[in-house]
């Protein structure tokens, strides 16, 4: 062990990196009933990390356009070595990624890790999640395969209900009037560079948040009795658990793969006819759903309309929950807002579940 | 040797491994794969040299064959080589100056349409490219 | 009567609802048009319209004639004067009004126009001319001229009034309505009787390849009755010209028998080419199994083992490659097909299954060479397709082992790291005093 200790020591004559470790080690986790709720975080950093290690590499052999988006995919699929693998592995991780994430949020949710002083970290994490269902909604198109061409379709159709703007939304989105390979190419531009770039820049942020913080502690923890805050040292105890749960979600993700190998299907045709089971992602089909269920008109808008409206006025007030709680800012337990967000958990589950029923 | 210094071992001699076949992995992954990069919207189908006014060959196109033509004037045409009778392949016949399908007698003109036979409807064409010495087949845009 | 006995058949029936539907619309959508139609006609239609069934009937039906539709009034084939004011005048014999022509009159009746190149090139100059000609060598024609009220004329097979042209799917001779129209004469017993003429083809015909593929699954590239007989000219074809008949379309087929050393026994024992294994009207889709010495086998009726046994081992042989390559092209099928099921890309095998498969459509036709040399040619092609269509098969399956192997591989190396970690983390945790 002597080599890691010179090169620990080599590295810290230079870059201070002691600092670094100790500042690791002076990090500690409470440990209390929902500690297993710590590991999220960390589980949809890895995911995240695993895609950009295998979207870089998928980039190699991927080619965009009508033509060449699913044969490049085919070909790497079939002849590329481990290609199966590598898109695979993309898209069960991006799957399990948005999951994860989703219990991350709602995990912070309850804990009410929002309040003060956190409340940009919530914001971050937030854009973080709207990124990454971003990434999701234009990685699904890329290989330009039916299903991902008519889902986009109805997808993106979904933005010209949104008043005024909803027209020239689409038109943007779309690179055109309807989904068209210039789509692909947009779509395409969107998921391997901006929104990458997003959210790398938000993710250091949200990062170096996390750290400068320190891990978020129950409401009521500071007054509890010193023998009851027990505590682990980030590092390295919660690293190496982190570690653990790491090479554990691995290898789910080769098992999915080679088990449920994700298929490429066929080949889009934008002049056939639409086929059966066209279904959003999962993640998108509680509101899918939800738009389904509203009638066509309600009083003078369409039921679509206020659907995606109230949406979004629900996706601005859960976005600013840090400055309009009072309650847990101050320390108190919130009932209320726990009931709010088991009824938003139901909703999506309820939803999502009717969806795949219904159809 | 101290029980901890075992683990360490065991755990660093691990990980070497697996980052070894996870970066192996990644070696093979980037080597070019031994058949081409599959390319349905074009193919190169022959060189300029290769073929003799008034002769064809097959190639493959994707998931179907494919019939490059050389007219007497020295000009190209291609087809989708799938009789559209029962899906046999055709062939060009000099002798009979048709494209000819083996199956039931089917031909087709120098245009790719249904003379004689049972084909029911022409053959689908393909757009030709000429790149310096190389034939390019392509689907043609829609 | 005859108006009753029309409606009675559903079909009739529900013609007459759409027509009368379609008129409705028309008349609807088009009342002005209408109304200056009702002047030109204004004679025959006017009063023919005020009649009761079959004084009616040639209105309503003639809405949809073809006839009508060029713009053809009643007595361009009745005579008369239709522009008359008054009945008696526009129904004047001597105006060359005829009536309702005798079934004997009506070939020269509707040839008046149809045989003349200078009046139908008026129209569409692409229609022949030469239906009246052909229709008097056929047998309805011959017989016709010799009084026979009975045969079919122009009007049995056309219609009368509503007559529209053959590419129209209301048509009755519509290449799909071919085979009905023709049967409701010639599967008529009672009808036939005086002829002496067999009533079974039809059912035969529908059930036979050719029935099947055009009434059921309306291929109208499929043969109709017309196709083989002759429209016009309709006569059963000679024992001399039917492998002619056939070869119009089965031409590999013709090529390989007129070839054959078949062809000159079957002539000499004066057997029709075709027919003698494939039957007529009730053609039966091909099998192998009609090849070869087994049970159902056709060569069995002139080659046995003792009868003319160099004919009997041509047979076996032949069999025997068509069942090689037949099940090989199962077998590689198979292989692929599985190879697909377990997810893999299987493009390039399946390409090669293309050309197994073509290999076996050529052996098949080319039984009719009757030599077992040029059917093995065959055969061997498809088999080498066959061959590499299993090994790029089998290199998928090989391929998806080698994923589970793989996954078995990575799951050892992480099940390891994972519990070396658990160790670690014990250790760590002792050691920090937790």
């Amino acid at each position: 062990m002597g080599a890691i200790n010179r090169a620990i020591h080599y590295l810290d004559e230079r870059l201070q990196i002691q600092q670094l470790i100790d500042f690791g080690k002076k990090k500690s986790v409470p440990l209390h009933r929902e500690t297993v709720w710590y590991y999220f975080g960390g589980v949809t950093l890895f995911l995240f990390i695993i895609q950009v290690i295998t979207g870089i590499l998928l980039l190699f052999y991927y080619r965009t356009g009508p033509e060449e988006a699913y044969e490049s995919i085919r070909f790497i699929m079939s002849e590329v070595r481990f290609g199966w693998l590598m898109r695979s592995i993309h898209s069960w991780s991006a799957n399990l990624m948005i999951l994860a994430a989703f219990i991350h949020m709602f995990s912070v949710f309850f804990a009410k890790a929002y309040r003060k002083p956190r409340e940009l970290t919530w914001i971050t994490g937030m854009l973080l999640l709207f990124i990454g269902l971003g990434l999701g909604f234009t990685g699904y198109l890329l290989p330009w395969n039916e299903l991902a061409f008519f889902a986009t379709k109805v997808g993106t159709d979904i933005f010209s209900v949104v008043p005024v703007i909803g027209e020239p939304l689409l038109r943007l989105l779309r690179g055109g009037e309807e989904v068209t390979p210039a789509t692909l190419s947009r779509f395409f531009g969107i998921h391997v560079a901006i929104f990458p770039l997003l959210f790398v820049g938000l993710l250091a942020l949200h990062l170096l948040f996390v750290q400068r913080q320190g891990m978020s502690e129950p409401i009521g923890w500071n007054e509890m009795p010193p023998d009851k805050t027990k505590s682990m040292p980030f590092f390295p105890n919660f690293l190496l658990r982190d570690l653990l749960l790491w090479l554990i979600v691995l290898n789910v993700i080769a098992l999915l793969a080679v088990f449920f190998p994700w298929e490429l299907g066929e080949k889009a045709d934008p002049f056939a006819p639409a086929p059966e089971g066209i279904k959003p992602e999962w993640y998108f089909m509680f509101m899918y759903q939800t738009l389904k269920f509203l009638p066509a008109k309600v009083l003078f808008i369409s039921g679509e309309t206020l659907g995606i409206l109230v949406f979004g006025l629900a996706v601005v007030l859960w976005l600013i929950i840090p400055f309009w709680d009072r309650k847990s800012a101050r320390g108190e337990k919130n009932r209320a807002l726990n009931y709010v967000g088991l009824f938003v958990v139901l909703f999506i589950i309820v939803m999502t579940v009717l969806g795949y029923a219904l159809h | 040797m101290k029980r901890r210094s075992f683990i360490n071992v065991l755990l660093s001699g691990g990980i070497a491994v697996w980052l070894g076949s996870v970066i192996a992995s990644i070696i093979a992954y980037l080597l070019p794969p031994e058949a081409a990069v599959s390319d349905a919207s074009s193919v190169k189908a022959a060189t300029t040299d290769e073929l003799e006014p008034d002769s064809a060959k097959i190639f493959q196109f994707g998931k179907k064959p494919g019939l490059l033509l050389r007219l007497e004037d020295g000009g190209y045409r291609a087809f989708v080589a799938v009789c559209t009778h029962l899906s046999c392949t055709v062939q060009y016949r000099k002798d009979m100056g048709v494209i000819w399908c083996a199956c039931h007698n089917g031909k087709f003109n120098k245009k790719g349409i249904n003379i004689a036979g049972p084909p029911p409807k022409p053959l689908d064409e393909l757009e030709v490219h000429i790149r310096g010495e190389d034939i390019f087949v392509s689907k043609p845009v829609t | 009567m005859r108006c009753i006995k029309y409606l009675s058949k559903p079909l009739n029936l529900a013609l007459l609802v759409v027509a009368a539907v379609c008129l409705v619309t028309v008349a609807i959508g088009n009342l002005s048009a209408q109304e200056e139609l009702k002047k030109e006609e204004s004679t025959c239609i006017n009063c023919h319209a005020e009649l009761e069934d079959e004084l009616l009937e040639p209105v309503t039906r003639f809405r949809h004639d073809i006839h009508y539709e060029k713009g053809i009034a009643c007595d361009g084939c009745h005579g008369g004067d239709s522009s008359a004011e008054d009945a008696d005048e526009s129904m004047d014999p001597d105006k060359g009004f005829i009536g309702v022509p005798d079934p004997l009159e009506i070939p020269s009746f509707c040839g008046k126009c149809h045989s003349s190149s200078t009046y139908m090139g008026k129209f569409n100059p692409a229609l022949p001319v030469d239906q009246e000609k052909k229709y008097r060598t056929s047998l309805h024609g011959k017989r016709n001229a010799e009084g026979d009220r009975k045969v079919a004329q122009c009007a049995s097979c056309h219609g009368i009034h509503g007559i529209r042209p053959a590419g129209d799917p209301l048509s009755k001779v519509h290449p799909l309505n071919v085979p009905e129209m023709c049967a409701t004469c010639h599967s008529d017993p009672g009808y036939m009787k005086s002829y002496e003429l067999p009533t079974d083809q039809y059912r035969k015909y529908a059930e036979g390849v050719h029935g099947v593929a055009l009434l059921q699954n309306k291929e109208t590239g499929a043969p109709a009755c017309n196709d083989c007989h002759g429209n016009h000219g309709a006569v059963p074809p000679g024992v001399a010209s039917i492998a002619f008949v056939c070869g119009n379309c089965h031409v590999n087929n013709m090529r390989l028998f007129n070839e054959s050393p078949l062809k000159a026994a079957f002539s000499e024992l004066h057997l029709p080419g075709c027919e003698t294994c494939h039957n007529y009207h009730d053609i039966p889709k091909p099998t192998d199994a009609v090849v070869g010495v087994g049970p159902e086998s056709v060569c069995r009726d002139c080659h046995t083992e003792t009868k003319r046994p160099a004919g009997y081992r041509v047979a076996k042989e032949i069999r025997k490659h068509l069942d090689t390559l037949a099940e090989r092209t199962r077998s590689a099928d198979s292989v692929v097909v599985e190879a697909s099921q377990r997810g893999m890309d299987v493009l390039d095998a399946e390409y090669r299954l293309k050309d197994v498969r073509q290999a076996l459509i050529e052996a098949r036709t080319m039984v009719h060479s009757f030599d077992a040399g040029m059917v093995k040619d065959k055969v061997d092609a498809g088999l080498e397709a066959a061959k590499e269509a299993v090994r790029l098969g089998e290199k998928a399956i090989a391929n998806y082992y080698f994923r589970r192997k793989w996954l078995g591989f990575s799951t050892l190396i992480l099940s390891f790291l994972v519990l070396m970690l658990i160790f670690k983390i014990r250790e760590v945790d002792r050691r920090t005093g937790r």
